[in-house]
């Protein structure tokens, strides 16, 4: 059609629709001059006018078809879709099997058409799935429905981190707050450290791979799965192109800019070389996710491969200028340009270390935050949560400040010696401090604060009467073994003292910097020679050949009498080394985690063995020579004759030391995140950490006049602790296995512990041995225990006993039969408790007769809390459900509140305003028991909670939990930001 | 990426042709990822609305601070250029998938569509757009505007630089005149 034409009709079709219909034709036949086919087209045209109303109306897109779901896939019942995941679409559904919701993530139909593709993929996941951890989401299933390959994992409520990162008003990008940033990086890091340690690389680190539950734990989606991508996983996010899945195989041209959404951004260099990964990758991702964190901003922006190389290969470190310009400490700033160095062999070796800083990082941030805001010097977390409550409108602020309970260490503990008699064991710390340990009652004896910056290096000579220590404030320092004083104090060797040992026949001293060491004989403590040493900044020596020769870790052996420098092993070259008590070999430990051992003196390596996947920091053969232990991301025990592989000894924290009791029963490890493990050698498993409890914390009670704490738990001890300063005041371990419940007399002259076999054991103040221990039920759990108020009677879960001789009065009788908790009231004059079937139980204390019995639920109770005056109880267990009644009569009045898991302790404030509950889903919750409503919750826990108990004055609230830690929660109020308390 | 978006927008602005190179794809693979969410059902609660689409791609790409009012006209332009393609890429699959073609997807069984595209076909319409920009090329680009891209009637009046009469026009003309088109072609297939 020509334009003149075109325009012709045109105009007569705007004109003939701006009039009424009937006046058309007229219209049209007076304007076109008989032009019958220019009529008949305008005509034609004008047809249409009713279907055009609606024609296009509603936007093209609407004619997309919409794909639907399956609604079955093996035995999971399609709930809804729910997003598209670093494998293909996601999905929630009912496992119809095990009954409980999951999220099943698809495996797109592009990689199931590549049966290696989807073997490897198989195996990753299921690599992953065995890491268990609370930071990493669970993995229930992988498995295939016809062609539908597909995995079946935990559902997790809550936001990824690219979301937490954008504010929801603007769009646009914000930091985090620098608590929250360093929490949700640790967690990040625990999950990490889990992940390698199985030797498993999540090579796709980035906000959209991170979810962040509302109660603030964190699950790091999509473990290992990244690599299904395989080369394109370096370019392209496998969260976003999996649902552009099926467009991206055809127009490659188009890929690459369009992987462009958060993916090479958090690329680590090696990555984007493609060259093979090892954890550090992570570590890496980890950092510029903090930095984003932290500032705000994008690391790497514009990022594909090649900016991301550009960016990496200018310089060594690529932090960039918000990080100085921001709020971010100084601290911090070095430990985030370490992890995102360019070369990785300059980062931190493994998750392990870069978590103990990190952690050690933000306790020295909370115990500064808190000695501004309080005075307090305790590891503390100021956790503000407004309480709308009763005086809300005198906008008063109620806050817990959380402290963590340990004793010891709160740094790395880079060392720690025996005596030589197996007494003491001496411990160093970044801490700055030197604590001597009584071993045998695994309590502190004494802490020595001479140094002034971490103390490194410790050695005890072989005649018992000395110790030394070193460290970064270059102060070497002698002690007195007897008196636990200082003797000498040298510091002329310029230098951090990195090692010190004594000779096997106590006669000479050595210490060293990572230059120049410096030998003295110890009977007038005269300095014999000094030589130049290569240590570095790892290392140690030993004596050889009965203190004639010392050699060091890099294989250079001397003669001590003529400082001749006699050997260079050159094939040593390690970061630790021990000697073998019969002298012939010696075996170390290297920066890659390699174990070598060889003949001490001449004769070639005679093994060399992969062990450990970060830098080996520690070597220790056995007393008797026939073990070795190695330490690193974890200990490896050692056959020492055939170099072979026993058993791993694991912890979540980096090993710093290892040692052997002079005995050989117990392997003493030292840990980054100041923990001192001692290790049973012939079962191989962890007996204590000397910082607090090695197992869950199952029992918690105050003493009555709120200055002392007993806690029980599954390590089988009881500590005592001084509820001030949270040190450990007692340790006591006459139980034989877990421990069910604690409880203080109400004189506070003596308390009882009961234990999952049916034991209990009475212990008197002053007294070191138990006053009596009796069989409380015969292979039953004895999961709680109550003393009367007259001190006369002590109840558990089968019976009542006298507080005399722990005889039994009454068992298994009038209804008093499986009971998980039990009080008795303020008068004495009743028993109550609640028990496995869901009953509330109240006996007559005169006559034991059963007064009443109720049924509050049909799953079992397993918390119950009286007020102080004994008129209301609550209740709660495995229906999640906190209930709260009268006690006389018995009557239950109300649904206090709803845990999403099991409930495992209530306890009553003393005001009796308030009840505190806990359990299975890590959660703290605080209610108000008038107006039956939630509080707050208190603390973000990371794991179940298994009891919980305020202080007599009701400020404080203690919480044991199954991380093993015992948690101190105090409550502050304010009132226009000034403390009322 | 932000950033790198509203820099090559405002490097096009300054005439490099470049720049617009660099940018389509950028664009287009991003309402690809939205036009597909949409498909999924994964935007349950939004309606269907284009405008929609277009809005938050460009909020994803955009830094709004540094740029004027004409590039937000100058994005949308495109980004309704590029919806198109999205959308008319979309029906070729679809059609080839019809017809046995190369593309399958996980269980597809156990796949249901739900409602057929309505009655129209998209790439008839795609071809009559293109004729008729041939004649009217500012009908077609009202089209694409206000179809593809989703645009009100006030938009599209902004990104052309035209009155908002003279988009009602040509809009309800080009509409009569698709229509007819449309039919033709059925009729003489």
């Amino acid at each position: 059609m020509d334009q003149q034409r075109w325009l012709q009709i045109e105009e007569l079709l705007q004109q003939a629709l701006d009039l009424q219909p009937h006046e058309r034709p007229a219209f049209l036949k007076q304007n076109c001059n008989g032009d019958a086919s220019l009529i008949a087209e305008v005509e034609a045209l004008l047809k249409r006018e009713t279907e055009a109303h609606s024609f296009m109306e509603s936007p093209a897109i609407a004619s997309l078809p919409r794909v639907e779901p399956p609604s079955q896939i093996s035995h999971y019942r399609i709930e809804k879709r729910i997003g598209s995941g670093g494998m293909g679409e996601v999905f929630k559904a009912h496992d119809e099997t095990l009954r409980r919701i999951v999220a099943l993530k698809m495996l797109p139909a592009e990689f199931t058409s590549d049966t290696d593709r989807v073997r490897r993929f198989e195996q990753e996941a299921f690599a992953a799935s065995r890491l268990n951890h609370p930071n990493i989401i669970t993995i229930f299933e992988i498995t295939h429905d016809g062609d539908a390959h597909f995995i079946a994992e935990e559902i997790v409520e809550g936001k990824t981190l690219r979301e937490l990162l954008r504010d929801p008003e603007s769009n646009k990008p914000k930091p985090l707050e620098l608590e929250r940033a360093l929490d949700i990086a640790i967690q990040i890091g625990r999950a990490l450290k889990a992940a390698h340690t199985a030797w498993i690389i999540h090579r796709d680190i980035k906000p959209e791979n991170i979810m962040v539950r509302d109660d603030g734990l964190v699950k790091v989606l999509d473990f290992g799965i990244a690599k299904l991508d395989g080369e394109r996983a370096s370019f392209v996010s496998s969260r976003d192109n999996m649902s552009t899945a099926a467009f991206q195989s055809e127009e490659p041209s188009l890929t690459i800019p369009g992987a462009i959404m958060g993916t090479a951004s958090y690329m680590s260099p090696e990555q984007a070389r493609g060259e093979p990964l090892d954890g550090r990758t992570d570590l890496f991702s980890l950092g510029v996710v903090m930095y984003e964190m932290l500032t705000g901003v994008q690391l790497v922006t514009g990022a594909t491969r090649t900016v991301v190389l550009d960016r990496l290969t200018r310089s060594a470190e690529i932090v960039g200028p918000a990080l100085k310009s921001g709020n971010v400490p100084k601290e911090l700033q070095r430990i985030l340009r370490r992890v995102l160095r360019s070369d990785r062999e300059e980062r931190y070796a493994s998750a392990g270390e870069f978590l103990d800083d990190l952690i050690a990082f933000k306790s020295r941030l909370e115990r500064r935050t808190t000695r501004r805001q309080l005075g307090l010097s305790a590891v503390t977390l100021v956790i503000a949560l407004a309480i709308a409550g009763v005086a809300a409108f005198l906008s008063v602020q109620e806050t817990w400040i959380e402290t963590v309970l340990r004793d010891g260490h709160s740094a790395a503990v880079r060392r720690a010696v025996f005596s030589p008699d197996g007494k003491l064991l001496v411990s160093v710390s970044e801490d700055h401090q030197v604590i001597v340990w009584d071993f045998k009652r695994r309590m502190r004896l004494k802490t020595l604060t001479e140094h002034t910056g971490p103390v490194t290096t410790v050695a005890f000579s072989p005649d018992g009467k000395w110790f030394f220590t070193g460290g970064q404030d270059q102060a070497a320092i002698l002690w007195n073994a007897a008196t636990l004083t200082k003797e000498l104090v040298w510091n002329d060797q310029r230098g951090p003292v990195v090692t010190a040992s004594f000779s096997p026949d106590a006669s000479l001293l050595v210490y060293a910097t990572d230059r120049v060491a410096i030998l003295r004989e110890t009977k007038s403590w005269r300095q014999v020679r000094e030589f130049q040493s290569g240590i570095g900044i790892h290392g140690n020596f030993v004596f050889l050949e009965n203190g004639r020769l010392i050699a060091d870790n890099r294989g250079n052996v001397w003669d001590i009498a003529s400082g001749e420098e006699k050997i260079r092993r050159a094939d040593w070259g390690g970061n630790w080394l021990a000697l073998a008590p019969d002298g012939k070999q010696v075996v170390v430990v290297d920066a890659h985690g390699v174990v070598k051992t060889g003949d001490s003196l001449y004769a070639k390596t005679l093994q060399t063995q992969p062990a450990h996947h970060d830098h080996g920091r520690a070597i220790a053969y056995s007393p008797d020579g026939k073990l070795v232990a190695s330490g690193s991301e974890r200990v490896l025990l050692w056959d020492a004759s055939t170099m072979t592989r026993i058993a791993p000894l694991e912890y979540d924290s980096a090993v710093w030391s290892v040692v052997f009791s002079p005995d050989g029963r117990w392997l003493v490890s030292t840990h980054g995140d100041g923990s001192i493990l001692v290790w049973d050698v012939v079962n191989r498993e962890l007996e204590a950490n000397l910082r607090q409890h090695s197992g869950a914390v199952r029992a918690v009670t105050f003493s009555p006049d709120g200055e002392r704490l007993a806690t029980g738990s599954d390590d089988q001890s009881v500590i005592l602790w001084d509820a001030k300063n949270g040190q450990k005041q007692g340790l006591l371990t006459p139980h034989q296995t877990r421990i069910g419940g604690v409880a203080f007399s109400s004189d506070g002259t003596w308390f009882v512990s009961s234990d999952q076999a049916g034991s209990i054991i009475r212990h008197d103040s002053g007294r070191a041995e138990p006053r009596w221990s009796a069989t409380g039920s015969k292979d039953a759990p004895l999961y709680c225990v109550s003393i009367s108020p007259n001190g006369r009677f002590i109840a558990s879960s089968f019976g009542v006993y006298s507080a005399d001789d722990g005889s039994t009065i009454l068992f298994d009788r009038n209804g008093w039969h499986g009971i998980y908790s039990a009080a008795f009231t303020p008068d004495g004059k009743r028993l109550v408790g609640v028990s496995d079937a869901g009953y509330v139980v109240v006996l007559d204390t005169e006559t034991w007769q059963l007064i009443e019995s109720q049924q509050w639920s049909d799953t079992p109770l397993v918390a119950m809390s009286l007020s102080s005056d004994g008129s209301q109880i609550v209740t709660g267990g495995d229906g999640k459900t906190v209930r709260i009644g009268t006690t006389s009569p018995l009557r239950q009045t109300a649904v206090l509140g709803l845990h999403t898991a099991r409930v495992k302790a209530v306890a009553f404030s003393p005001d009796g305003k308030q009840v505190a509950s806990a359990g299975d889903d890590n959660m703290v919750a605080l209610w108000d028991v008038n107006r039956r409503k939630l509080l707050t919750t208190i603390g973000t826990h990371t794991s179940p909670v298994y009891t919980l108990a305020f202080s007599p004055d009701g400020r404080q609230l203690i919480t044991g939990e199954h991380d093993r830690s015992v948690r101190r929660y105090t409550r502050q109020r304010s009132l226009w930001g000034f403390s009322l308390d | 990426m932000t950033g790198n978006i509203t820099e090559l927008l405002l490097q096009w602005r300054c005439g490099d042709q470049s720049a617009l190179e660099q940018l389509m794809p950028l664009v287009y693979e991003e309402l690809r990822r939205l036009a597909r969410q949409c498909m999924r059902g994964e935007r349950a609660g939004h309606t269907l609305q284009t405008t929609a689409l277009v809005n938050e791609a460009y909020l994803r790409l955009v830094n709004s601070s540094r740029v004027q009012w004409q590039d937000r006209a100058h994005f949308f332009a495109i980004a309704s250029q590029l919806m198109r393609r999205v959308l008319v890429d979309e029906a070729r699959k679809r059609r080839n998938l019809k017809r046995g073609g190369e593309y399958t997807r996980v269980n597809i069984d156990a796949v249901e569509v739900s409602s057929e595209p309505r009655d129209f076909d998209l790439l008839a319409l795609d071809q009559a757009l293109d004729a008729l920009a041939e004649c009217a090329p500012r009908k077609a680009k009202v089209v694409e505007l206000r179809f593809f891209g989703g645009l009100s009637i006030e938009e599209t009046a902004l990104v052309l630089g035209i009155s908002t009469d003279i988009v009602k026009r040509e809009w309800r003309t080009a509409k009569l005149w698709l229509l007819q088109e449309l039919s033709q072609s059925t009729a003489g297939a």
